[in-house]
């Protein structure tokens, strides 16, 4: 999270949101992002419904959720998917931002 | 349970949640407008 608050402006720069989503409650979101001043989308998906969508691993051996990162292009294709073998198996943000300019390049090629 | 793997190429699988100001967030909202870098957290408490 602190590396993509970090990052926030580059992502902005490549015309791509930020979202992110995680168990806790709406609650414990409210709070930790203004006690934190996330600039992203923050998502409380306590049932695991966006989660299960995406077949996030709900694992409790390995303490609950592990994390997953995804790119979706402007016409809702799905261009990148990393699903962590542990936690703390997670892309830097400069291979999604790399990953990024590449979908963009492509994009106004079309 | 069942549903196909995630792949590359695939087309988005859309969801609404609250966001921390209490309005409603669908994937569906940026198609045609802008990049989506979805995270899931394994949470923070």
């Amino acid at each position: 999270m602190a590396q993509l608050r970090q990052d926030h402006q580059a992502f902005t720069e490549r015309d791509t949101v930020v979202i992110a989503v995680g168990p806790d409650s709406k609650q414990a979101f409210r709070d930790f992002w203004k006690n934190t001043h996330i600039p992203f989308i923050g998502l409380a998906d306590p049932n695991h419904d966006a989660a299960r969508q995406y077949e996030q691993e709900v694992n409790p051996l390995k303490f609950g959720r592990v994390p997953a990162q995804l790119i979706i292009d402007k016409q809702g294709i799905i261009r990148y998917a990393h699903y962590a073998r542990s936690m703390a198996d997670i892309p830097e943000d400069e291979e999604i931002l790399k990953k990024l300019d590449e979908i963009n390049q492509a994009f106004s090629h079309d | 349970m069942g549903k196909e793997k995630i792949k590359i190429g695939d087309q988005v699988r859309d969801f609404t949640l609250e966001d921390t100001q209490g309005e409603p967030v669908s994937l569906s909202d940026f198609a045609g407008k802008k990049n989506i870098f979805l995270v899931f957290n394994r949470g923070f408490t």
